[in-house]
């Protein structure tokens, strides 16, 4: 359905368990209608990373969702090189965020007039979030596991229902005699302990003598 | 494409815990539309929500490595067990015969005499107000009368073509977006609509919306409707 763009994927880039960040200013913009390497490798890694996780909550197919992020590059960097292209540069992000709604839009329109879908063409959504994701890498796996061999039983468990179970929050909250807020707290922070930790990592791995944080960087190493 | 009716910027998505409602698949249609508006322009967002997207992947990975948890209960000695009879507290008995007492009286006096009344009424034909609904998104909001006391209305909803099946949560909500109700609805490949039989009795007038959560295809519309009693 969409034509590819051939950019580098952040698969392709390798992971970081943060966005680097840029001011998407007029410069940033001027780079990209040049074709400068680094600004378009930068784009692509950040707004990629952005376009997967909005598409993510809404599709399960893979290939669907490379599909899509695909387009929007296609589109926006196309836009960004007409003579007339990006009027604010500093609204980089709401555009690429609309351009993206607009292929989801048309997705949807297109799979509802598709009334049958033969069995050859039928690509069934694929539910698995597991070690192949791309997301994950042994780095993130190790700090994850530090982090939630600090919390306590309970919550441990709750975060395997969320997170691994895919349970009902409703459910979860019953069972566990527990409210959604505190379903959202012991989420937030897991996710500041998973931050911390990453920045310990970080900092020791650039430290002398020998990495602390043994285990974690069994990859990278 | 739908109007957004929710804008968000930095403060209000961390006053709210956007990002944890988001990762947590709790925020309506609109509201996601709104904070993914917001986090393509906030990197501080955005950082936020791709370290709890990490986090949620790795965990997902970590527990998959995991063997399943199992925690045998372990049992207290028998001589524990036996000997926990001489404690029983003389008070015990006393207590459930009062409570066993009251709930007698209660039956026989309120419960009984209202059920048969109920029974009554429930046994007589009459006519269920029902209405249609279609996604927000394809029309105006409708306006469903019922008579003041109808206690039930019944709700078609019709699902869009790209419907999947799969299993879904279905919560009314009321003009303030408080959750009045959920229900589980399981759609298979041949649902073309969903038959709800809401109780109206608790029902005022006003604005209300059914939403379909869940399911792995796109998010739904809520279909909306305006109750007016009669």
């Amino acid at each position: 359905m969409f034509q590819r763009v051939s950019v580098q994927t952040s698969k392709q880039a390798g992971i970081r368990p943060d966005l680097v960040r840029a001011s998407f200013d007029r410069d940033y913009v001027l780079r990209l209608q040049h074709r400068d390497a680094e600004t378009e490798r930068h784009f692509v890694e950040y707004f990629g990373t952005l376009l997967r996780m909005k598409l993510h909550c809404r599709l399960r197919d893979p290939q669907t969702i490379e599909d899509l992020t695909q387009e929007t590059f296609l589109r926006v960097l196309n836009t960004i090189r007409r003579e007339d292209g990006i009027k604010s540069p500093e609204a980089l992000g709401g555009y690429v965020n609309s351009v993206c709604n607009n292929l989801l839009f048309e997705l949807n329109r297109h799979q509802s007039r598709a009334e049958f879908v033969s069995l050859d063409e039928f690509d069934a959504p694929d539910k698995r979030i597991s070690a192949e994701s791309a997301l994950v890498s042994q780095e993130s796996k190790g700090m994850v596991r530090r982090v939630l061999d600090e919390l306590p039983g309970k919550d441990r468990e709750l975060l395997r229902m969320v997170f691994y179970e895919d349970v009902d929050r409703g459910a979860i909250c019953r069972n566990y005699h527990v409210t959604p807020e505190y379903l959202r707290v012991l989420v937030h922070r897991a996710k500041a302990r998973f931050r911390e930790c990453w920045l310990e990592c970080q900092g020791e791995a650039f430290a002398p003598g020998p990495v602390a944080c043994a285990g974690v960087h069994e990859r990278g190493a | 494409m739908r109007e957004e009716r929710n804008t968000m910027n930095h403060a209000t998505s961390i006053q709210t815990k956007a990002p944890e409602r988001y990762l947590l698949g709790e925020l309506l249609p609109d509201e996601r539309d709104a904070f993914e508006k917001h986090y393509f322009e906030c990197p501080e967002c955005a950082g936020d929500i791709y370290s709890g997207q990490v986090l949620a992947e790795s965990a997902h990975a970590v527990f998959h490595d995991e063997p399943a948890p199992f925690a045998p209960r372990s049992r207290p000695p028998a001589w524990t067990r036996w000997g926990s009879w001489f404690h029983f507290p003389a008070s015990v008995p006393m207590a459930a015969a009062l409570a066993l007492l009251t709930i007698t009286v209660y039956q026989n006096a309120v419960l009984y005499p209202g059920l048969r009344r109920a029974a009554a009424v429930a046994s007589m034909p009459g006519i269920l107000p029902s209405a249609v609904l279609v996604p927000s998104a394809r029309s105006a909001m409708p306006s469903i009368s019922i008579p003041t006391s109808a206690p039930f209305l019944q709700l078609s909803l019709a699902l869009p073509p790209a419907t999947t099946a799969g299993r879904y949560d279905c919560e009314l909500r009321d003009g303030f977006g408080h959750v009045l109700w959920t229900v589980p609805v399981s759609l298979d490949h041949s649902t073309d609509d969903i038959n709800l039989l809401v109780p109206s009795g608790q029902l005022e007038n006003g604005a209300y919306e059914v939403i379909l959560r869940g399911g792995v295809g796109p998010a739904f519309d809520p279909f909306q409707f305006q109750l007016v009693r009669q």
